[in-house]
């Protein structure tokens, strides 16, 4: 039995979940984190993936956008392997209500936002010309009169979701993957701790805890309902479509058919279009894209890249925000304010706090301000040490070139290694050393090697092919887990110990996984990669007789 | 007149139906490239349902009985469709046209280098490189001794090569585990080895086995590679070694001779998911079959803007960029499915070359959403990869009317709806066999 009293336990392994935890472990306390599924598996592994600088508080809230701008630039400071710079176009159409006029109004809007990008390391705005335009991406609607640009950052979301829950670990905290909170540990009006579940062994145990910490994102709700509260938030569900290349090297903003502000950019080696916003009631484990969202904002990149249905939609993503509660208001007029509340302070419930709402872009700072709560109440006096202490992977850029050299190994493939885990680069290569086969590519497509996943396995809680997908972007590319999935499920047996039937499941778990995203989309040339994959899955390999329902 | 017969495809289904055509008629087949047939395994189904999820499919090894279920329950199959001609015994005339047929081209393919063997009795069950198998009914002769029905209670081994697929104990344990799930006896032992080339100074670098089996049609390397394999099966104890289709592309039929004169039938290739060797050296082995049948092959894609109800020419355009109109007595289409572009979707579903309706079953299928047609388990049979052409009993495409479109044009392979064939594995035996008749059917 464990008889540790941790300071936190935190429910929920989401950005604000490892966020908190990182900062509550750097600050001294003593942490426990549970994610049910896995480490951004939630909300987070399905939002745009953008650190950006807040340009849409600019007119109300300033304040906002600053702060936003700022910590862009802490982000970029910690993380610097993570980032990626996205330029991005805001195209005026001559269909546009007064074009000439509007431009004019966006170059003054862009203006006022350049005053913050020093803080955040972006170019100042320029106003471009419909032929400048052109000549930057040939892809846009001849209906374009001009553009105004800007930039922002792209992140791997995934990793720096796992990034600050290594960072927690590496500063003394319990990070507890797949393991489930089944109800609060209570002692009259006060919360004691949890009792947890492993979702794989199924074993139970009580985990005593002098604050626990709901960030259960969209299962919030749920959480809040153990201690017996209530915390209301409106689940807007959010899909993305993605390409299997890049269709652009710049994003665009686009506006869909009611008005509404959808993104259009590069992200790694893949291409986005989103999002979409509307209120969810649905199985929050069991996501599925309808064809309306589809269509939603395939019209709306087509209305300003008309060749778009001509590329290849690989998948969509779907995920569902946490969003504040708000009565009367449109799902997109909802701000992405965040609120944590105290329990004590509003149900009478003591040890207990819950944080709803946010966005991916200023997780660090609204980390820091629960673990200001939490500090103030546990009397610790450590000051926020997030923005300046770089994540596990941010203390240096490895150089590609030499260690390619130096290990045998493609440069691409060490490149992929060293954007995902940094200054960590060369612990993984290491492992080709003790054993040559851990150089053996696995999944072609982006491509991931097998020392990347037995570290991933080993050292960052992976423990199923979606879990090796967030840590490595395994079975992201082109072929969807075709030539992958089946070597990846090998590996993951051979690390756990698994018999037949654990592979089996491995096995399964993944190929639905990829299927929800898949089968929505599949038309136009995806569909030839799906009959390959059947080909090969279930003509080649019989996963349909092998695999039981 | 061009020519008599254009058949356009050049898979199994259009090799079949241009090399029929081409008994009495001038005939040239178009392709824009390779396709399905080129990407395959190499195993030939003729039938082998697997049944339900989890049901064992040792029953369904029996290819007749296979046979037999479609024609008495899948009325819109090809199977089904071409058996309504005969007037007698449906089952044993259709079969006997099929093995007819079948040993045809099976000895047309051997007198090209590759050999197919197997039985219309029963399926055969291979292992895969995935650490799975596949039941089917022919394959290529240096797998056929591979047959796991047969090795049961035998002492196996898996061969692999570093930097490729690598074996391990986790795999082989998986392939005896799921075996013996499915009511076989486990085997006596099952063990595993990896070959390191590069220590042998021979450089490969691909992920996959194609580039190994392109090396091995060098005589040279394919010795030298055969004497590491040698020095290493003959230090193992072992019934029957496994090998990952290497065993050259288009010199297969020498270098499997250089297998099978060493070590006889104690070594064989496994199957691996495609693309594979098998598959280049089937389809290889269709090109020689076409040329030395004096069909002209002629590489393009074909467009087609007819508003009769006959074909009279085709749009060819090159890959140059030239096009050219070519015009003949009649017209195959042997397109393929998805993988090739045969049917496609942008907004509406249909043929890619002559916008013909589509079909799954007797639906037609135009509206767009995918889910309609698929369910949310991935392991479900999916009735979205049956769509296709639907055509009257020779094989002319039909509309929702059922009214023959063009009176002159025929279709054969995937490009037909009515079967599935990743989940009833009559693949390979539809193409070849409404290939066959597609030609016949068009040389009139």
């Amino acid at each position: 039995m464990d008889t540790t009293v941790y300071d936190v336990a935190i429910i929920g392994g989401g950005i604000n979940g490892t966020g908190i935890a990182r900062d509550c472990s750097l600050r001294g306390l003593k942490v426990a984190l549970f994610e049910k599924n896995d480490l951004s598996s939630g909300a987070t592994g399905a939002c745009t993936g953008m650190i950006h600088g807040g340009a849409r508080y600019l007119l109300n809230d300033i304040h906002t956008t600053h702060l936003s701008s700022l910590d862009s630039g802490y982000i970029q400071k910690i993380a610097p392997h993570l980032l990626f710079r996205i330029p991005f176009v805001t195209p005026v159409l001559k269909q546009d209500f007064m074009p000439k006029v509007y431009i004019e109004l966006l170059e003054t809007f862009f203006e006022a936002y350049d005053k913050f990008a020093p803080l955040k390391n972006s170019k100042p705005h320029t106003k471009l010309t419909k032929e400048e335009l052109k000549a930057l991406e040939p892809g846009i609607t001849d209906d374009a009169i001009g553009a105004i640009s800007f930039d922002e950052f792209g992140i791997d979301t995934f990793r720096l979701c796992a990034e600050n829950a290594l960072s927690a670990a590496e500063h003394g905290a319990g990070i507890h993957n797949h393991t489930e909170v089944k109800q609060l540990l209570t002692e009259g009006k006060e919360v004691k701790g949890v009792r947890v579940k492993d979702t794989f062994s199924g074993e139970t145990r009580d985990i005593h805890a002098r604050i626990v910490m709901n960030a259960a994102g969209p299962w919030l709700p749920g959480v809040a309902g153990l201690a017996g509260t209530t915390v209301k938030i409106r689940p807007g569900k959010g899909i993305h479509l993605i390409l299997d290349r890049r269709a652009s090297n710049i994003g665009i903003v686009i506006k869909a058919i009611d008005g509404r502000q959808v993104f259009m950019m590069p992200h790694d080696n893949t291409f986005i279009i989103g999002t979409t916003d509307d209120d969810y009631y649905g199985d929050l484990n069991n996501l599925w894209a309808t064809h309306d969202e589809i269509e939603y904002l395939l019209q709306a990149a087509e209305h300003y890249f008309p060749r778009i249905r001509e590329y290849r939609i690989m998948r969509v993503m779907i995920g569902v925000r946490p969003t504040l509660y708000a009565w009367g208001k449109n799902e997109d007029a909802l701000y992405r304010e965040h609120r944590i509340v105290d329990h004590e302070a509003e149900d009478g419930v003591k040890g207990f706090l819950t944080i709803a709402g946010g966005k991916l872009a200023s997780y660090r700072l609204m980390s820091e301000e629960a673990t200001d709560v939490i500090c103030k109440k546990l009397g610790c006096k450590s000051t926020c040490k997030t923005h300046t202490e770089p994540l596990p992977g941010g203390h240096f850029i490895p150089d590609v070139k030499k260690l390619a050299k130096q290990y045998g190994l493609d440069p691409y493939v060490v490149s992929r290694i060293a954007y995902r885990h940094g200054s960590k680069t060369e612990e993984i290569l290491k492992l080709t050393q003790d054993e040559p086969s851990n150089g053996n590519i696995v999944c072609e497509c982006e491509p991931v090697i097998e020392a990347e996943i037995r570290h991933a396995i080993r050292n960052e809680w992976a423990r199923t092919i979606p879990d090796l997908r967030r840590r490595t972007r395994l079975g992201t590319g082109s072929c969807q887990g075709r030539r992958c999935t089946v070597r990846a499920a090998y590996i993951l047996g051979e690390e756990l110990g698994l018999n037949a039937d654990g592979i089996k499941k491995l096995i399964q778990g993944f190929i639905k996984e990829r299927w929800k995203g898949k089968a929505p989309i599949l038309t136009g040339k995806q569909l030839a990669e799906e009959e390959l994959n059947l080909s090969t899955h279930i003509l080649s390999d019989s996963l349909n007789v092998i695999i039981e329902k | 007149m061009d020519y008599d017969v254009i058949v356009i495809g050049s898979g199994i289904a259009g090799t079949l139906a241009a090399i029929n055509a081409a008994k009495t008629k001038k005939v040239a087949v178009i392709r824009k490239g390779y396709g399905a047939t080129a990407l395959s395994s190499g195993a030939f189904d003729i039938a082998s349902r697997a049944g339900k999820r989890g049901r064992p499919f040792k029953g369904f090894v029996n290819l007749t009985e296979a046979i037999g279920n479609i024609l008495e329950n899948e009325q819109y199959h090809p199977y089904s469709l071409l058996s309504m001609t005969f007037s007698g015994d449906r089952f044993n005339e259709f079969t006997s046209m099929m093995k007819t047929i079948g040993d045809q081209f099976f000895n047309e393919l051997a007198s090209e280098g590759v050999r197919y063997e197997g039985s219309w009795e029963n399926n055969m069950i291979i292992p895969n490189q995935h650490g799975t198998f596949k039941v089917t009914s022919f394959c290529q002769s240096s797998m056929t001794s591979g047959n796991l029905a047969k090795l049961m209670g035998r002492s196996v081994l898996f061969l692999g090569f570093e930097k490729t697929a690598i074996h391990n104990k986790t795999r082989a344990e998986f392939l005896s585990k799921i075996l013996s799930k499915y009511g076989f006896a486990s085997f006596k032992n099952i063990s595993y080895a990896n070959l390191n080339l590069h220590a042998h100074g021979i450089k490969c670098n691909e992920h996959d086995f194609i580039s190994l089996a392109a090396m091995m049609d060098n005589p040279e390397q394919a010795n030298k590679i055969l004497s590491i394999i040698k020095q290493a099966l003959d230090a193992m104890e072992y019934d029957h070694a496994f090998l990952p289709p290497i065993m050259g592309i288009s010199n297969y039929g020498g270098v499997a001779k250089m297998f099978t004169d060493y070590f006889g039938e104690r070594v064989s290739e496994f199957l691996s998911p495609p693309s594979s060797a098998p598959g280049l050296r089937l389809q290889y082995a269709l090109d020689k079959l076409l040329v030395r049948h004096g069909i002209n092959i002629i590489d393009g894609q074909v467009s087609s803007n007819n508003p009769s109800d006959t074909i009279k020419a085709i749009t060819l355009s090159r890959k140059d960029g030239s096009s050219a109109s070519l015009s003949a007595g009649s017209f195959v289409l042997a397109t393929g499915k998805f993988i090739t572009g045969g049917i496609v979707n942008t907004k509406v579903w249909q043929e890619a070359v002559f916008g013909l309706p589509v079909f799954i079953g007797a639906q037609p299928v135009q509206d767009a959403f995918p889910m309609n047609y698929l369910t949310d388990d991935p392991f479900d049979e999916q009735i979205l990869f049956s769509l296709g052409l639907k055509t009257d009993e020779s094989l002319r495409p039909v509309d929702a009317d059922n009214r023959v479109v063009y009176r002159n044009l025929y279709a054969a392979g995937s490009v037909l709806s009515g079967y599935n064939y990743i989940y009833d594995k009559t693949g390979m035996g539809t193409a070849m066999i409404t290939g066959a008749k597609a030609g016949i059917f068009s040389a009139g």
